[in-house]
């Protein structure tokens, strides 16, 4: 939708500064693309690929282009249907990547990389990351938790948060309350930010989305102990679908 | 590429580089059937060589045809419009560049060979094209607006050669479907052109308006509608224009149009009835209707392009063509069948007709209209 491909039914979104809905011809010139699933022109080798792509660019830069087919080992004469996979996502990357563009958008881009491939295609990412804004929209939370400085949460095509990773990584914690005796039951006023409790014996766990030590500590002050831990973006995303998925049924 | 041009240009060169060998199967195969179309030896074929050339021209000439169609797809579906997945929906393709390129490709890929092979055609069978220049033109500009126009329009709503041939089989299945249908409204032969002029301006109307709304809009569901909505239109055209609206834009082209009121029909009843017709089709009630008609010199009333309204004074009017101009017995009249919804068999109906005659040639002076009396 960012790209213009799907009309929105309602909201609206803006890309470098326009309406995301106005965003075509040369608005692309700034933007690079990458999808997994999106179809190439397959009968072009990967030369014909950069050759054809780079007219289209005023900002082209054929040293940074060189430099990326010889770090991918890209071979040029092969048609991009008789390549890897990996080796068409590197070729569309680098198509993507050589006219420095002002923004990268990539669209579950590490679905069947190879590991190798995987941190080579993040490696070239990292290095653009000063000079381009790069937005990332994948399921693979564990590769994206490796470079992500922003993080945004969607579901069912609401964007539930948006934030610095670091942020997010303070206030969502996992809380683990062991307690003497067995653990109190829950109290009906059980605060909407504390996610997904669970009760073992005289242990109760639970992710608090809006973690403070003290306000926990508060709460329960017949604490034997209170644990905090960080989540993984994995878990984090577990948790608030899982807590989602329950407050709706 | 600062221009449109340099990237309808760029655009074209990726799509000759795609496209070359399809171009030139389909450019040879053209050609060379012009070469052998051009033989007047090939005309009536007498010897065992030319009844073969002749047999091989009759299958080539549709494979050349569904080959064009091939070509005009493959080159569309190179930047596929419906869909989210295409390469090109995300690069800095100028719309409007995109269509240049692919009419480019069109008028030199297609339209310039079935030129030059025309020109082959005609040099062969002895005629100077230099001499028809004209009407080869003109035969290109129909060719577009028929053949290659409604091509594209199919193109540019599908994403892939499959489902274009099955939206094209659909449509033409359809038409087919709806000209069976059986309507009472018929037009004159000499009107019956309207009628195409109607339906290929509908369908260059759509066409336009769909390679336009596809490039520019990419609406893909309205487009399929957009797609849809002439070809019932042309089908059900023949259905509802009525024949005196017709009649009425004919007259208005006429070049002298009140020279055809020199032209007097009116019933005679006085002169008796007329003989009928025994072998009418079953089930219709025939009319004989008696005239006394003088026409003014230099006109000539021709029987296939002469209709008539008859308003009875019970039940619905009726507008009839394709009737006979007979005269025996020295009763002069024509003879038409009606379907039994619009007569009573056996009585005598009371009509106030008025006639719409169609002189052969509307050079001389135009169609004009009768009221006759009752």
């Amino acid at each position: 939708m960012l790209m213009n491909l799907l009309q929105p039914s309602a909201g609206q979104a803006s890309v470098l500064g326009g309406d995301c809905r106005t965003l075509t011809g040369d608005g692309f010139r700034r933007i690079g693309y990458v999808a997994e699933d999106q179809e190439q022109p397959d009968w072009m080798t990967v030369g014909q690929l950069l050759d054809y792509c780079r007219p289209f660019y005023p900002t082209w830069d054929a040293a940074l282009a060189t430099e990326m087919i010889t770090r991918f080992a890209l071979p040029l004469d092969h048609k991009l249907k008789h390549l890897s996979r990996g080796m068409g996502m590197k070729a569309v990357l680098t198509s993507s990547l050589a006219y420095r563009p002002e923004l990268i958008v990539l669209d579950e881009p590490f679905g069947a990389l190879d590991p190798l491939v995987r941190d080579e295609f993040v490696e070239s990412l990292i290095e653009r990351a000063p000079e381009t804004t790069i937005l990332i929209s994948s399921h693979d939370l564990a590769e994206i938790e490796t470079f992500a400085t922003h993080i945004g949460f969607m579901e069912q095509g609401r964007l539930i948060f948006a934030e610095e990773l670091e942020s997010l990584a303070a206030r969502v914690r996992e809380v683990e309350v062991t307690f003497a005796g067995s653990a109190p039951e829950l109290a009906p006023d059980w605060p909407q930010t504390w996610l997904n409790p669970q009760l073992s014996g005289p242990v109760l766990r639970f992710v608090d989305t809006r973690f403070i030590a003290q306000d926990v500590a508060a709460c329960f002050p017949a604490a034997h102990r209170i644990d905090a831990r960080p989540l993984t973006l994995r878990d984090m995303f577990l948790a608030l679908a899982k807590a989602n998925r329950a407050a709706k049924s | 590429m600062k221009t449109h041009m340099d990237q309808i240009l760029h655009i074209l060169q990726k799509d000759l580089r795609r496209l070359r060998w399809e171009i030139a199967t389909v450019t040879f195969a053209t050609l060379l059937l012009a070469w052998l179309n051009g033989d007047n030896r090939l005309v009536v074929p007498v010897t065992r060589q030319e009844q073969t050339l002749n047999q091989f021209c009759l299958w080539l000439a549709p494979l050349n045809v569904l080959a064009w169609w091939f070509l005009l797809v493959s080159l569309i579906h190179g930047e596929v419009i419906p869909g989210v997945r295409q390469f090109w929906l995300t690069r800095p393709y100028r719309r409007g560049a995109l269509l240049g390129a692919k009419l480019l490709f069109v008028l030199l890929c297609i339209n310039l060979p079935v030129l030059l092979a025309d020109a082959i055609a005609l040099s062969r069978a002895g005629i100077s094209p230099a001499t028809v220049w004209t009407g080869m033109l003109w035969k290109q500009v129909l060719f577009t607006l028929t053949a290659l126009l409604p091509g594209l329009a199919i193109a540019v709503v599908t994403a892939g050669l499959a489902q274009a041939i099955l939206s094209a089989i659909g449509l033409a299945l359809l038409v087919r479907l709806l000209s069976t249908i059986p309507v009472d409204n018929y037009l004159p032969n000499h009107l019956e052109w309207w009628l195409t002029i109607l339906r290929l301006t509908l369908l260059v109307i759509a066409a336009g308006l769909l390679l336009h709304w596809q490039y520019y809009r990419r609406k893909i569901l309205l487009a399929r509608v957009i797609l849809l909505v002439p070809v019932l239109l042309v089908a059900m055209l023949g259905w509802v224009l009525p024949m005196s609206t017709v009649f009425g834009w004919q007259q208005s082209l006429a070049s002298q149009p009140g020279a055809g009121a020199g032209y007097t029909v009116r019933p005679a009843p006085e002169r008796g009835r007329l003989k009928l017709d025994e072998s009418a089709d079953a089930g219709f009630v025939q009319v004989g209707l008696p005239l006394e008609h003088q026409p003014p010199a230099g006109l000539e009333a021709v029987g296939d392009s002469v209709a008539i309204r008859l308003t009875p004074h019970q039940g619905a009017s009726l507008e009839r063509t394709g009737f006979t101009f007979i005269e025996s017995e020295g009763k002069a009249g024509i003879r038409f069948s009606v379907p039994p919804r619009n007569s009573t068999p056996g009585r005598d109906a009371r009509c106030a007709p008025t006639s719409y005659f169609t002189p052969p040639s509307m050079a001389v002076a135009g169609p004009f209209v009768c009221p006759t009396a009752e």
